[in-house]
């Protein structure tokens, strides 16, 4: 038998008596769950010389309502835009299970410094939230989307990141990418099509913190391939023989890609080396793929188009000034001085670039 | 502690100085309506003497008294009357003190008045009282032997002699309470048991001053290192497998007149988890379900603070698909998280103990009552959310998965400071708790043995039968860190080759 340390039964008693006087302190922290407004989406445009944000948020308490509400205010720092949305809301806003950000195009054309200084480096954001620039203005855009669930946009932008063109848009890659030295951000690019649904429409490259250059589906597909990480997707490619054109359609399975630099005394190298994995589903009638003949022939012309466009898109980049495949970062990992600014004022516009692309098709010319 | 000895003799000295008559000892017993007092017959002064609840009247009539009235004219010497009484327990004495000890105990007083000499012969009724049926009742297994210990000692220490057939089994007895001076035995196997235990608990029991022992569990919190751990430093059990097991790995077992629970020690944190049944079922199939145990008494704790945590502080956690049900479903509840949760698990705590005070029927419909119709009119009215009423009634189920009833209880105590930590500060509370208790369990000990091990002290050695019941090839020794004095248990087939050759 143990009698009870007196010490002990005063340590403990303080500590009850401690822990029910936290919890007075812990009230303006609680943040229960239904008692909170949880924000899915926050879009920020720039207007004359003031920012204009807008929230987007499921109602989950009712249980009939379906779509989603929007909340709108403006303020010249993101604490004041916070602050209006504030003031329009039942609830207090919090911000922590924002899925996705989208920065219309103007704001992104002048700079989104200030927002991933003061937005995306909140710690109370996850960093696997997606980002994106939107062709209309942010709140026109989601304006679009009140009948629909908050999360559509994001599952929208996700989906066609799993399976189709648009590389891994997370804060995660952006924030590495924007500061990280020798390379550029990319996210994807939305916008309303014609139907005047929410479509992703390829990729937004920044040049630093602001917009420089808007590629196609096409391109952002080859420009997800040279990235290397995930390789997935569907292109469409042209076939010419004799005197017949037509399209087929190239599902890449997966594949494999790897760099080289070179730097000589002046000139500098870059070669990639791209092994493509897939099938070709969609061809031109006439084209008879259970003849080997005809099979070489789809092969060649595939990575003799593959090549070119790669090959296009590289110069574009180069003509842009824009760096989003991290190759200043290679360089720098291969050279023992390197200056960010000497590199992209004098080398990068002079690399030589070299792409060989292997296609390997399999399955081809066997029924859906 | 000096000052409670030096009184407890000076009582002794005193009963001694006192000297009861034994005339006197007869007049106080006379009192009671039980006690029976008569003369067979004149010439010879002969006064049998007895109380009628302890005695077994059957050998009193059909053996005692026949043989008495046959030999009682031939009686010359007072060892003719020894050797004419068919009793094996037949003794002389003139010490009032022993008379009257045995004389409570079930004995018969013959007094010879011309010899002026007290026999005592015993004819201690003792099943009497006691039930017949010894079923397992409360650990219950479905392979197994299901024969439980009883409330009489001989009874159980016969269970145990029966099941460990050796000469090296040694009971040995101390009496304990001041006034029920109930009969406690300390069970373990010589040349096996560490030695020093057994010294532990032989002090301990002797240590003990208490009135009335009522029950053996009432001993484990008087000996037990820490008693003011809600975590049981030993374990009770009514299984006699579970006291054999422990008895060969080297533990020693307290039993206790009275009472049907049998106390082992010293005893780990995983000894808790470990139902016999595991030994009864293949390996895979015994490790798995120990496992199943030990991640429900981890839910059992953990799931209701999780979610009280998670709902008042830390929203971001969850999954985008589960916002939606969770916060409708709590939408029209007017309580914060934690009120719904106390709410909640007094509910059940509620239900478990008026289903343990009800007799079996009307508990079991209470159970049925109370599990379906309070959970789902306190869902409806608003008082508590779908989901916690979900995760309240599973981590409830999975607390009942633990073999040992005391371990459970103290898993479902441990529970609510744990609520009240995650909703004063969140995943920080339930870590701070979690801390603590992992401290308290670091210094807990088990008759000097650490409670942890082999988790803490960490003896990888010990693994093969703690997480999981490995095969018993690889279980052939005793486990380390109870020190016993041999290892080796026994020494299985190495031939691993096909029996049948095929």
């Amino acid at each position: 038998m143990n009698r009870i340390n007196p010490k002990n039964l005063y340590f403990f008693c303080t500590f009850f008596l401690l822990s029910l006087l936290i919890s007075g302190c812990s009230f303006p922290r609680q943040k229960i769950i239904d008692e909170v407004q949880i924000l899915s989406v926050y879009g920020f445009d720039k207007v004359d010389d003031h920012f204009v944000g807008t929230a987007l948020y499921s109602d989950f308490t009712d249980v009939g309502n379906k779509g989603s509400s929007i909340l709108q205010g403006s303020g010249k720092k993101s604490l004041l835009i916070k602050q209006a949305l504030n003031e329009q809301s039942p609830k207090p806003i919090e911000i922590g299970k924002l899925n996705l950000l989208i920065f219309g195009k103007e704001l992104a054309e002048n700079g989104v410094s200030y927002f991933v200084k003061a937005v995306c480096r909140d710690p109370l954001l996850g960093s696997n939230a997606l980002l994106a620039v939107s062709e209309e203005p942010a709140g026109e855009l989601l304006k679009k989307n009140k009948e629909k669930d908050s999360n559509y946009i994001y599952k929208m932008v996700e989906q066609n990141f799993k399976n189709q063109f648009v590389p891994l848009p997370t804060f995660h890659s952006f924030l590495f990418d924007y500061y990280g030295e020798g390379r550029d951000a990319s996210v994807p690019y939305i916008k309303i099509n014609q139907n005047e649904n929410i479509e992703v429409n390829g990729l937004a490259v920044f040049k630093k913190d602001k917009l420089a250059l808007i590629l196609n589906p096409k391109e952002s597909l080859l420009y997800k391939i040279l990235r290397g990480r995930v390789i997935r997707g569907q292109t469409e490619f042209n076939i010419q023989k004799g005197n017949k054109i037509d399209s087929a359609i190239l599902t890449i399975l997966n594949g494999d890609e790897k760099r080289l630099i070179k730097t000589n005394k002046k000139k500098t190298k870059m070669k990639f080396d791209i092994t493509l994995n897939g099938m070709v589903k969609d061809y031109p009638e006439w084209l008879d793929l259970m003849k080997r003949k005809n099979n070489l022939f789809l092969n060649n012309q595939l990575e003799k188009q593959m090549k070119e466009d790669f090959e296009n898109l590289l110069l574009t980049f180069q003509k842009h000034q824009v760096d989003p495949l991290g190759i200043g970062d290679l360089a720098r990992a291969h050279s023992k001085k390197w200056n960010e600014k000497e590199f992209y004022e004098n080398v990068y516009p002079t690399i030589k670039f070299d792409v060989n692309v292997k296609v390997v098709l399999s399955q081809s010319g066997i029924g859906e | 502690m000096r000052l409670k000895s030096s009184e407890r003799n000076l009582n002794n000295q005193e009963s001694e100085k006192e000297k009861k008559s034994i005339t006197s000892i007869f007049q106080q017993a006379a009192k009671s309506s039980d006690f029976y007092q008569f003369s067979l017959s004149e010439e010879q002064d002969l006064t049998i003497s007895y109380f009628k609840s302890m005695v077994d009247a059957d050998k009193i009539n059909n053996l005692l008294l026949p043989s008495l009235q046959e030999h009682i004219k031939k009686i010359s010497t007072i060892n003719d009357v020894k050797k004419s009484i068919p009793f094996e327990d037949v003794q002389f004495t003139n010490e009032p003190l022993d008379i009257e000890k045995r004389l409570l105990k079930g004995y018969v007083i013959l007094e010879f008045k011309y010899f002026k000499r007290f026999l005592t012969i015993s004819v201690e009724n003792t099943n009497l009282g006691y039930r017949e049926n010894n079923d397992t009742e409360n650990e219950f297994s479905v392979i197994g032997p299901k024969v439980g210990f009883v409330e009489n000692i001989s009874t159980n220490l016969h269970l145990l002699r029966k099941q460990l057939a050796v000469p090296e089994l040694v009971f040995e007895e101390i009496k304990i309470g001041s006034m029920s001076k109930t009969e406690v035995v300390i069970a373990y196997l010589d040349g096996i048991t560490n030695p020093e235990y057994v010294q532990t608990v032989r002090q301990r029991l002797e240590d003990i001053d208490f009135d009335v022992i009522f029950d053996n569990s009432q001993i484990d919190q008087i000996i037990s290192d820490n008693s003011n751990s809600p975590f049981p430093i030993f374990l009770s059990t009514e299984r006699t497998d579970r006291v054999v097991y422990a008895m060969v790995n080297g533990q020693v077992a307290i039993l206790s007149n009275g009472s049907p629970y049998i106390i082992t020690g010293p005893t780990t944190i995983l000894d808790f988890f470990i139902s016999p049944e595991d030994y009864y079922l293949n390996w895979v199939l015994g490790s798995f379900f120990r496992i199943i145990r030990i991640i429900s008494v981890i839910f059992s704790l953990f799931a209701t603070p999780i979610y009280v945590a998670i709902l008042t502080y830390h929203y971001e956690v969850l999954p985008d698909d589960l916002l939606q049900p969770l916060i409708s479903s709590r939408a029209h509840v007017p309580f914060p998280p934690i009120w719904e949760a106390i709410f909640l698990e007094t509910t059940i705590e509620l239900l478990r103990e008026a289903g343990a005070r009800l007799p079996t029927k009307i508990g079991q419909t209470l159970g049925i009552v109370g599990g379906i119709v309070i959970g789902q009119a306190s869902v409806q009215a608003a008082l508590t959310s779908n989901i916690l009423l979900i995760i309240v009634s599973l981590s409830a189920l999975a607390s009942f998965t633990t073999p040992i009833f005391k371990m459970s209880n103290a898993i479902r105590l441990l529970r609510f400071p744990l609520i009240l930590l995650a909703a004063f500060m969140g995943g920080f509370g339930i870590i701070i708790g979690f801390v603590l208790l992992l401290g308290h369990l670091l210094k807990l000990k088990s008759l000097g043995n650490p409670y942890m091990v082999p988790l803490y002290p960490f003896r990888i050695k010990s693994f093969s039968d703690s997480f999981i019941r490995s095969s018993y090839q690889f279980t052939s020794t005793r486990s380390r860190f109870l020190r016993p004095l041999s290892l080796k248990r026994y020494s299985p087939n190495q031939d691993k080759d096909d029996r049948n050759n095929e």
